[in-house]
C-alpha cells in the first residue's frame, strides 16, 4: 500500500516536471514581445534593452529553462513581470476563491446528477426518464462560456434573482457554480443511470430485495455504492474539465480567481504569472487524482486485494 | 389499518391446520395483452410446516418464477399475475402491499440463490449484510421474531431479545459452519470462497428466522464435494431449526435426500406431484420416466446416456393439449387435443397424464 503511494507521488512528480517544461516552451513560442508587453508601447528601444537584461530574456531558451527549473526546485515561483508581485502570493490569494466555487459546484452537481441518475434508472422509459434524457444531452453539449452567459443575463441581469458578478456574498457563487454543476451534471447523470441500469439486474440486488429492504434502500444504498465505483474513476480525469470551466465562469462572473488570473496574464504575456497558474493547476489535477484513487479503493473494497 | 383489513386478517389467522404456504391455480403472464407468455400456467402446491418440498424441471419450465412469486419477487412488469392465489400463512401475497411484502420477504420467506459470489453485495463486509437483515426483521429489544404481526403461528417470547447485533452475527455464521467466525465478519464476499459465500447466504436467509427457507438451485455453481456439504448443511439446519425448505432444483439426485415430496414442472405446469420416495421408486408420468432414466447410472453399464428426444418447448410456443406430447413415447393423437387434468391416481400421488399407466 505504502509502495504503491510512494509510486504514485513518483510519477506525479514526473507529470509536473513534464507540465513545467512543456508550459515553458508553449509561452516561448507565443507571438509577441514580451519586453514591450512589460515596457509599454511606446518604451524607447534603450528601455526594452534593459527590460530585457533584467529579465535574461536575451538568454538562450535552454539557459533560461535551466534557470526557471532551478528556481522552481527552491519552491519559488517567480515575480509577476507586470505587477512584480509574487507569483505564490497572487495565486494563494486567489485560490479560496476558486475553490470556493469548485466546491459549490461540485457539491450541486452531486445534488443534481446522484438522484436525477437514479430515478432515471428507476423510472426507466418513463416520461421523466425520456426528458432528463434530452436535458442532460443538452446540457452536456453546452459550451460553458455562452452557458454562463446566459444564466447571467437572464436570470441576473433581467430577472435579477442572483448577483450579476463579482465576489462579495456567497450568492455570488451560485450561478457561477450553477454552471459548472450543469456542463458535468448531465454527463454524470447519464453515466450514474446507465451503471445503476446494469447494477439493478444484478443477483444481489434481487437477494436484497429478497430480504425485505425498501426500494430506497435499495437504491441508494446496496444499488448507487456499486454503480458509483466506474463513475468515481472518470471523476478522476474530469477535474481538469472542471478547472477548464472554472475559467470561464471565473471570468464571465469576474470573480477574482485563478481563472481571471490566468487570463489576465495571458492577455498581459505575463510569462512568470502564466507559467505559474497552469502548474497550479496541475498540480490539482495531479492530487485530486491521486484522492480520487484512495476513495476508489474505500469505495470498492476489490480493489485494495489487488495492491 | 381500515376496519375490513382488522376483518380480513382476522378470518384469514393461520390456523394449526393450515398449510404454511398454499398456492392455488396460479397463473402467471410476462407481458401484457397479445404479446403476453404464459409462463406459470395453473400451479398449486402446499407446502406444510417443517416439510421439504422439492421442486424439479428443466431451464425455463417456469420453477424460478413460481418460487420467487411467493414473495412476489419477479419484477411486475413484465411480470402479471392473471389468475390463482398464493396464500402464505393464509393470508393471499398476490393482494399484499409494498409494506407487507416487504414484511413478508424474510420475515416468512426467505431466499438463497444461485450464484452466491453475485447475491452477495461486494461492496459491503458479510457481518453487515447478515446484520442488515437482523435490523429489517428482529430488532434490538423486540421478543422473539420480528414478523409476529404476520407470523401468527409464532408465539411470542420463545426466544429472548437480541441484545446485540454482532454476537448474533457470530453465531449464526457459527450455526452455517463457517470457522472462525469472529474474524469473518469483516470479510468481504470476494474475499471468501464461493462456499463459504452460499454459507453466509444461508446465514442472512436464516437471521430473520423465517417459516420457509427457498433455495433456488444453491449448489449449481459451487463444485461437487461442496454442493454435498451445502445440502447436508440446509439438511441438518432443517431438522434443528423446524423451517420447512422449497428446494428448486434440475438435479433429481438431490431429491432423495432432501426432500419429503415432489413436484416436477413441465412447460410451466406441475406434471407429477408425489412423495418423494415414490417419485423415484416408481414415477408415473412419462416425462418423470423419463427424466429418471436419463440420469447417468454407473452400475448396469449403460452405454449410451439415455436423453428426451426433441426440446424444451419454449414460453409462448407450447404445443397444443398435453405439452408433452411431442416428445412423449407414450402419446396418442388425442393426447394434443386437450391438455389433461391433474388428477390424484393414489393417495398423495398427482399425475398429469390419463395414460401414466401405459407401461
Amino acid at each position: 500500500m505504502l509502495n504503491r503511494l510512494l509510486t504514485r507521488l513518483f510519477w506525479s512528480a514526473v507529470t509536473l516536471l513534464a507540465t513545467s517544461v512543456l508550459t515553458f516552451f508553449l509561452v516561448n513560442a507565443v507571438p509577441g514581445d514580451v519586453a514591450r508587453s512589460i515596457a509599454g508601447a511606446k518604451a524607447s528601444p534603450e528601455v526594452l534593452q534593459q527590460v530585457r537584461e533584467k529579465y535574461h530574456l536575451n538568454d538562450p531558451v535552454l539557459v533560461r529553462l535551466g534557470h526557471y527549473l532551478v528556481q522552481l526546485a527552491r519552491g519559488d515561483l517567480g515575480h509577476s513581470f507586470v505587477t512584480d508581485q509574487s507569483v505564490s502570493e497572487a495565486i494563494l490569494t486567489r485560490f479560496p476563491t476558486t475553490a470556493a466555487l469548485c466546491v459549490t459546484g461540485l457539491i450541486l452537481w452531486m445534488l443534481a446528477a446522484v438522484p436525477l441518475g437514479v430515478l432515471m434508472a428507476k423510472f426507466r422509459g418513463s416520461w421523466f426518464d425520456r426528458t432528463m434524457l434530452v436535458a442532460a444531452t443538452l446540457s452536456l453539449s453546452l459550451p460553458a462560456f455562452w452557458l454562463a452567459r446566459m444564466l447571467q443575463y437572464w436570470l441576473a441581469f433581467r430577472l435579477g434573482w442572483f448577483p450579476v458578478a463579482g465576489f462579495r456574498s456567497f450568492a455570488h457563487l451560485l450561478l457561477p457554480a450553477a454552471t459548472l454543476a450543469i456542463i458535468s451534471g448531465g454527463y454524470y447523470a447519464l453515466l450514474i443511470q446507465a451503471n445503476m441500469m446494469e447494477v439493478l439486474n444484478a443477483p444481489c440486488i434481487a437477494a436484497a430485495r429478497a430480504k425485505g429492504l425498501s426500494e430506497t434502500a435499495i437504491l441508494f444504498r446496496h444499488a448507487l455504492r456499486n454503480a458509483l465505483i466506474p463513475v468515481v474513476t472518470v471523476l478522476g480525469t474530469d477535474v481538469a474539465a472542471l478547472l477548464g470551466g472554472v475559467i470561464f465562469t471565473e471570468n464571465v462572473f469576474a470573480l477574482p480567481g485563478i481563472g481571471t488570473l490566468a487570463v489576465q496574464s495571458v492577455f498581459n504575456l505575463d510569462v512568470p504569472m502564466i507559467m505559474g497558474t497552469v502548474l497550479f493547476s496541475a498540480t490539482l489535477v495531479v492530487s485530486v487524482n491521486l484522492v480520487v484513487d484512495l476513495l476508489y479503493q474505500w469505495i470498492d473494497p476489490r480493489i485494495k486485494a489487488d495492491y | 389499518m381500515s376496519p375490513t383489513e382488522c376483518t380480513n386478517n382476522r378470518k384469514s389467522r393461520a390456523s394449526p391446520d393450515m398449510p404454511l404456504l398454499e398456492i392455488k391455480n396460479l397463473k402467471m403472464d410476462f407481458g401484457s395483452g397479445t404479446d403476453a407468455l404464459r409462463a406459470v400456467d395453473g400451479v398449486s402446491l402446499t407446502i406444510g410446516a417443517g416439510e421439504t418440498v422439492c421442486l424439479v424441471g428443466e431451464s425455463g419450465c417456469g420453477k424460478s418464477v413460481t418460487a420467487l412469486s411467493i414473495a412476489r419477487l419477479v419484477p411486475a412488469p413484465p411480470a402479471n399475475y392473471v389468475g390463482g392465489e398464493i396464500l402464505l400463512n393464509g393470508r393471499d401475497v398476490l393482494k399484499m402491499s409494498n409494506g407487507e411484502l416487504r414484511q413478508i420477504r424474510g420475515g416468512v420467506v426467505s431466499y438463497v440463490f444461485q450464484e452466491p459470489g453475485a447475491s452477495l453485495n461486494p461492496v459491503f463486509r458479510i457481518g453487515n449484510q447478515i446484520k442488515e437483515s437482523l435490523k429489517l426483521h428482529r430488532p434490538i429489544g423486540t421478543p422473539a421474531s420480528g414478523t409476529a404481526r404476520i407470523n401468527e403461528t409464532n408465539t411470542p417470547g420463545q426466544r429472548p431479545a437480541l441484545q446485540n447485533y454482532n454476537d448474533e452475527v457470530i453465531r449464526l455464521l457459527k450455526l452455517v459452519g463457517i470457522p472462525a467466525p469472529e474474524s469473518r465478519i469483516k470479510n468481504y464476499p470476494f474475499e471468501m470462497s464461493g462456499g463459504m459465500q452460499q454459507r453466509v447466504m444461508i446465514a442472512m436467509a436464516l437471521a430473520s428466522e423465517p417459516k420457509l427457507l427457498v433455495a433456488d438451485e444453491p449448489t449449481t455453481a459451487l463444485d461437487v464435494t461442496i454442493q454435498a456439504q451445502i445440502l447436508e448443511l440446509l439438511h441438518d439446519l432443517k431438522q434443528r431449526l423446524g423451517m420447512a425448505i422449497l428446494l428448486i432444483t434440475h438435479n433429481l439426485g438431490i431429491v432423495g435426500d432432501m426432500a419429503d415430496r415432489v413436484a416436477v414442472m413441465y412447460a410451466g405446469q406441475i406434471v407429477e406431484l408425489s412423495p418423494a420416495k415414490e417419485l423415484l421408486r416408481r414415477p408415473l408420468h412419462p416425462y418423470t420416466k423419463a427424466l429418471i432414466n436419463s440420469v447417468p447410472k454407473l452400475a448396469g453399464g449403460a452405454d449410451r446416456l439415455s436423453a428426451i428426444p426433441g426440446n424444451v418447448p419454449r414460453i409462448g410456443n407450447f404445443p397444443p393439449g398435453c405439452r408433452f406430447a411431442p416428445r412423449c413415447p407414450i402419446a396418442r393423437p388425442e393426447c394434443s387435443e386437450k391438455i389433461p387434468e391433474l388428477v390424484e391416481v393414489e393417495a398423495g400421488r398427482w399425475v398429469r397424464c390419463p395414460f401414466w399407466k401405459t407401461p
